[in-house]
């Protein structure tokens, strides 16, 4: 795995609760999300949405949209 | 030739490099590390080597010439290569290597060396046979550097082409291929440097190397004779020295490389002014007052530049009429060109225009520009396969997490500038890849800022997405290269794709074998005459350069061809065409016919 930088992570924790309950709680979810749509969707689009895989689709009865 | 030659000629090849990029040894800020030094000394050799055989090549451009040139860089290579030892003693012995990248990166350039030795095959709707190779081919067989007339991008910059030339002297036909090897080497050198000194550690540098490596995009760059790679790895060398450059030889070595890259192409003269224009936008902004950067600085540097790069556009305008040849819509019209018509440069410019469209220009289309590449990257030319999912999925945190950083701001700064002036010209994928490297190390900045964030799922997700980038792209990379790597290890499979894939390989056999034939005129503008090893006469070009001025008149050539000296006539049949010559002609002989292709001896 990649070793992490020294000073990514040491951000200003002083910003009061409210912000520090997004820093800890709503960004690393927004952050999760964000990995998980460009997955989902190059999953969706570039893997089922290859020739390849529409191939093996139609063999097991599947016809993706074209 | 056999494979071994052209690995012996690229060996050659790449020692001259060092050599030359050994003088520049004292241009290089000291603060560089040995990595850099390496990374600068062989792409400053190979911009050095391209350049010298060019001015040579001007008025003599045999083989002994070409020997003579690399012998001078060997000779260099040697007389430094004590120094270099010493280095390599001072340097701290500490393993960096990271195991799994390492393996990608192995497999990837395994890959490139072994599919680079198959025999270049293919239309002339690949560049390679149209004329990356083609000119390196007539050079050669003229002895001389001068742009094919009928071809009109032999006249592009050709930095890179002129060691095909050399390669192709030294280790035949298969040689140029396996240049791709040299080209990924330094695009992975300088993006390590890069990565480096933007503050990532080892590690962190070999995944940015196995992320770059495996995009299919930047691969697409490197082989069947694009020149992509080798363009952005000097743009990404000016910018690694730009950004810790202080004293004027500095600034004489960040010019010297925006200069090599307007050598390779032209693309290269708009990233050499945005290089200047971001690194005084960045002086001029600094509070740091080292970093401030006097004016003159950037004259040295754009003197610099401008002096490595005026023997291409000043040999273009005195033999041309234009610097740039075609012409831009711009200068056409004070630049009276030869050999093209004004018809002609405005079917070439609209023909780029249309190639170049992309997903459209307008501002919702500029803004989804990484969606667009990273999910339709087949929209754009030669975009196939696209630039992984890291630089989307994970690169808007690396810039997030380095905003306050004094390195990274001037990184995204020319990744923006440069993309938008991609996005308002051409798009076409290839000429983007020095910023795919770049969103390639905020990837990784990315990554390593997600696992501490968000500790839950971060890991598992950022390491998928980096799996993914990598897999998808060695898969692409792969099926890119079967038929090439199939070539190479069966010599039957490497005939019949000759057959098939050679447009009339049978005259071309006839005419390269035959003894009497000294010139040939070539009728069908899109014949691929790389494949002729024999003086030829095209009279049309593929772009409608007229290499004669009575072109258009078939009657009038053919009454001239003992002037010509033309010995014999391909005349060829395109699917739902016609012969441009009657089968029995007075003066013509049928000396050999097959299928849509006819070849006249003339009497």
């Amino acid at each position: 795995m990649v070793e992490s930088p020294e000073n990514s992570g040491n951000e200003n924790s002083s910003g009061g609760e409210e912000q520090s309950s997004f820093r800890l709680v709503l960004w690393p979810r927004i952050v999760e999300l964000w990995i998980t749509g460009v997955l989902i969707v190059f999953f969706v689009v570039r893997v089922l949405g290859s020739q390849t895989a529409r191939v093996i689709l139609s063999r097991f009865g599947f016809h993706p949209v074209p | 030739m056999t494979a071994l030659a052209a690995v012996i000629a690229n060996l050659i090849l790449l020692v001259a490099a060092f050599g030359f990029g050994s003088l520049l040894g004292s241009l290089i800020p000291q603060s560089f590390s040995l990595l850099d030094r390496f990374a600068i000394k062989l792409l400053g050799g190979l911009g050095f080597l391209g350049t010298i055989l060019f001015c040579i090549g001007q008025v003599w451009f045999s083989r002994f010439a070409i020997i003579l040139v690399l012998l001078l860089g060997v000779l260099l290579a040697l007389a430094s290569s004590a120094k270099a030892a010493r280095e390599l003693r001072a340097a701290p012995i500490k393993s960096n290597l990271r195991a799994l990248p390492a393996l990608i990166v192995t497999i990837v350039l395994l890959i490139t060396a072994v599919g680079g030795l198959a025999e270049p095959v293919g239309d002339i709707k690949m560049d390679e046979i149209a004329y990356h190779l083609l000119g390196p081919k007539v050079w050669l067989r003229n002895a001389i550097i001068r742009p094919v007339v009928d071809e009109a991008y032999t006249a592009f910059p050709a930095v890179v082409e002129v060691q095909y030339a050399a390669l192709m002297s030294l280790g035949g036909q298969r040689a140029p291929g396996f240049f791709a090897v040299i080209g990924l080497f330094s695009i992975l050198l300088i993006a390590a440097s890069l990565a480096l000194r933007s503050g990532l550690s080892s590690p962190g540098a070999w995944w940015t190397a196995a992320l770059i490596i495996t995009m299919p995009v930047l691969y697409r760059g490197t082989f069947g004779g694009f020149v992509d790679v080798i363009y952005s790895a000097f743009v990404l060398a000016a910018l690694r020295v730009a950004f810790d450059a202080r004293r004027p030889a500095h600034f004489v070595l960040f010019g010297l490389f925006a200069g090599f890259a307007m050598d390779t192409k032209y693309t290269g003269l708009i990233a050499a002014v945005l290089l200047v224009i971001c690194l005084f936008l960045l002086a001029a902004f600094a509070q740091d007052l080292e970093k401030k950067i006097p004016l003159k600085h950037l004259r040295i540097a754009s003197a610099a530049a401008i002096a490595v790069a005026a023997p291409w556009y000043l040999r273009n305008w005195l033999l041309l009429g234009c610097p740039i040849y075609p012409p831009p819509p711009i200068l056409w019209r004070f630049f009276p060109v030869k050999y093209l018509s004004p018809e002609a440069i405005l079917h070439f410019h609209a023909s780029v225009l249309k190639a170049g469209a992309g997903m459209g220009r307008d501002p919702w289309s500029l803004l989804m520009l990484p969606f667009h590449f990273t999910f339709h990257p087949a929209n754009f030319l030669n975009g196939a396969g696209g630039i992984g999912l890291v630089p989307l999925a994970l690169g808007p945190f690396g810039l997030f997490s380095r905003r306050r950083d004094a390195f990274a701001p001037g990184l995204w700064f020319f990744a923006l500038l440069q993309t938008v002036a991609w996005f308002f010209t051409e798009q076409e994928a290839r000429f983007l890849i020095h910023v795919y490297v770049l969103a390639a190390i905020f990837g990784v900045w990315g990554w390593t800022y997600v696992v501490k964030t968000a500790p839950k799922l971060g890991p598992a997700l950022s390491a998928l997405a980096v799996a993914c980038s990598i897999l998808y792209g060695l898969f692409m990379i792969g099926s890119a290269r079967l038929d090439d790597l199939h070539a190479v290890v069966s010599s039957a499979f490497e005939e019949k794709r000759m057959q098939q894939e050679i447009p009339f390989l049978a005259s071309f056999s006839y005419l390269n074998k035959e003894s009497s034939v000294s010139k040939v005129l070539v009728l069908e503008p899109r014949l691929p005459t790389y494949y002729l090893d024999k003086s030829y006469l095209k009279p049309i070009g593929r772009w409608g350069e007229h290499s004669l001025p009575e072109a258009n008149n078939l009657d009038q050539i053919l009454s001239e061809l003992p002037r010509l000296q033309i010995s014999h006539i391909m005349d060829v049949r395109e699917e739902g065409g016609s012969f441009r010559l009657p089968q029995h002609s007075a003066n013509l002989m049928l000396v050999f016919q097959s299928n849509n292709q006819r070849v006249f001896a003339v009497d």
